[in-house]
């Protein structure tokens, strides 16, 4: 049992460097996120630093259309990416791939596979605006990643952004809340995606990724939220009027002045009469 | 009458008058010394520095020399209605029991200038709904109200001048769970100088900030020169 824990104490002693090391390093990772939007492709994806896949470079396994990854922390430096169907040996020839993505340390970058506009499938890297939004507001991305032509991006029905294209982005802070998006070729007002509700929350960046294909109506839409992007109220203006005044230290001096003088002069009264 | 007996009630008349001005300066030591300090307890460092972000997962312990994505990531639904969370319950009552403060919360947002919404009424206090709420594990409940109102007088948090380290707190949830705070600290800040990042933070330590106005008013700004900044911290 003493051989047990001696034993423990040694291990523990020499872990402990490591767990002081973690986090200085944690913080120059970049922020990477995978979505998925290439219909009806179940799929394993590969990050490695050189040419070759193998099993352990293995990003994520059995990754399905419509879902996206939480933040993997990746140390900075220049990736190759590669996507095979899911359960595909790695050593052969990847459904998709992308060479040389440079993944620049304490970045913030989402890596899609999607389709292009006329339907092969791609991966695209973006790098994601992380300044902050004003208090009260969050941020709206719309990105187009489908197989379709340039669209607008309806709010209410309104044109936000317009003729947007494969593989482009738009953006705008908004007041947080919620927008009632919906997709329509350029220049149309007939949504081919939506009307969905999405949620502007407020210090978070709402990525919109319109995906699929027009000519298979796969069109849908995933989102990917990124927050911690929030600013603090500029003050607090908590009051219009003046509170109702102390009035006492003013009577007491007043009286204290007053009674002082009198005490004075009737004191000066009493010397002369008595004289 | 003689005038010595004029001189005797002269001399009464005196020693009164004199009893009368060292009543009145006692007094007035006695106001001065039942003021409130300028500030109690810890004041403003009662608020913890605002928490670096914690860290994002990193499976990867030694990324070793070359940068090999030796991680797992893990996927979930990406579908719009996937996508909101959800919300702690916003704070609906506010109770000080020893400064007679009960005053109806309501959820409040940002003025146009980008300033924190302090609600008309001057019986009512706003929180600041875009930050934590009391159920959350992290970060700064900030709740704040009017010290005073040219329309209707005095404002509930009037008395926060008053609050002293050891006070109880009481905010009730709108699901009613009741949350209990102790006092910790209290200062007058310059308005201008009102830390709003530690303030508003949202990280760290769950504490519960209260704010009102207070020093000299302006009347030309119709505004206070300070904040009053009230912190506690959850008990029990």
């Amino acid at each position: 049992m003493r051989r047990v824990i001696a034993a423990s104490a040694v291990a523990a002693a020499a872990a402990a460097p490591l767990l002081f090391i973690t986090p200085a390093s944690a913080a120059d990772d970049a922020s990477v996120v995978v979505v998925h939007g290439v219909p009806d492709l179940t799929v394993d994806v590969y990050g490695s630093a050189d040419d070759s896949y193998s099993a352990e470079e293995a990003l994520l396994e059995d990754f399905e259309p419509g879902t996206v990854t939480d933040p993997v922390a990746l140390p900075g430096g220049t990736y190759n990416l590669a996507v095979f169907a899911a359960g595909d040996d790695p050593a052969g020839d990847p459904a998709i791939e992308l060479n040389d993505v440079e993944v620049p340390a304490g970045a913030n970058i989402s890596v899609v596979a999607h389709l292009d506009d006329s339907g092969n499938p791609v991966l695209t890297p973006f790098v994601n605006d992380m300044s902050p939004t004003a208090a009260g507001e969050g941020r709206l991305v719309v990105r187009h990643t489908a197989a379709a032509p340039a669209v607008d991006i309806l709010a209410g029905g309104d044109a936000v952004f317009s003729g947007l294209t494969n593989p482009n982005e738009e953006k705008a802070d908004l007041a947080a809340g919620t927008v009632s998006a919906a997709v329509a070729l350029a220049g149309t007002t007939d949504p081919v995606i939506g009307p969905a509700d999405v949620t502007i929350s407020e210090g978070v960046a709402t990525v919109v990724y319109a995906y699929g294909s027009a000519e298979d109506q796969t069109l849908d839409l995933a989102v990917q939220t990124i927050d911690g992007l929030h600013s603090a109220p500029s003050g607090v203006p908590s009051g219009t009027a003046d509170l109702a005044a102390d009035t006492t230290p003013v009577a007491l001096t007043a009286l204290a002045l007053i009674a002082a003088g009198a005490a004075a002069a009737m004191g000066l009264r009493a010397r002369r009469v008595g004289a | 009458m003689t005038p010595t007996t004029a001189a005797r009630r002269w001399q009464l008349g005196s020693a009164a008058a004199g009893c009368v001005a060292l009543l009145a300066v006692l007094g007035l030591a006695g106001w001065a010394l039942g003021r409130p300090e300028p500030s109690a307890g810890k004041g403003l460092a009662a608020l913890s520095a605002p928490a670096a972000d914690p860290p994002t997962p990193s499976a990867a312990a030694d990324p070793g020399p070359a940068p090999t994505p030796s991680v797992r990531a893990t996927a979930r639904d990406a579908s719009p209605a996937a996508a909101s969370s959800e919300v702690a319950p916003a704070p609906t009552r506010l109770r000080i029991p020893d400064l007679d403060v009960d005053a109806r919360v309501r959820p409040v947002g940002v003025e146009p200038d980008g300033a924190m919404v302090i609600p008309a009424a001057p019986t009512s206090v706003g929180w600041y709904r875009f930050g934590p709420a009391p159920a959350d594990p992290e970060g700064n409940t900030v709740i704040a109200g009017h010290v005073a109102t040219r329309e209707d007088g005095p404002g509930a948090l009037a008395a926060l001048a008053n609050a002293e380290v050891g006070m109880r707190v009481e905010v009730v949830d709108a699901d009613g769970t009741k949350h209990r705070y102790e006092v910790t600290g209290r200062e007058a800040v310059r308005k201008r100088a009102l830390p709003v990042e530690t303030i508003f933070a949202r990280n760290g330590r769950p504490l519960l900030v209260l704010i009102t106005c207070g020093g000299e008013y302006i009347p030309e700004l119709r505004s206070h020169e300070d904040n009053v900044v009230v912190t506690a911290t959850p008990v029990g």
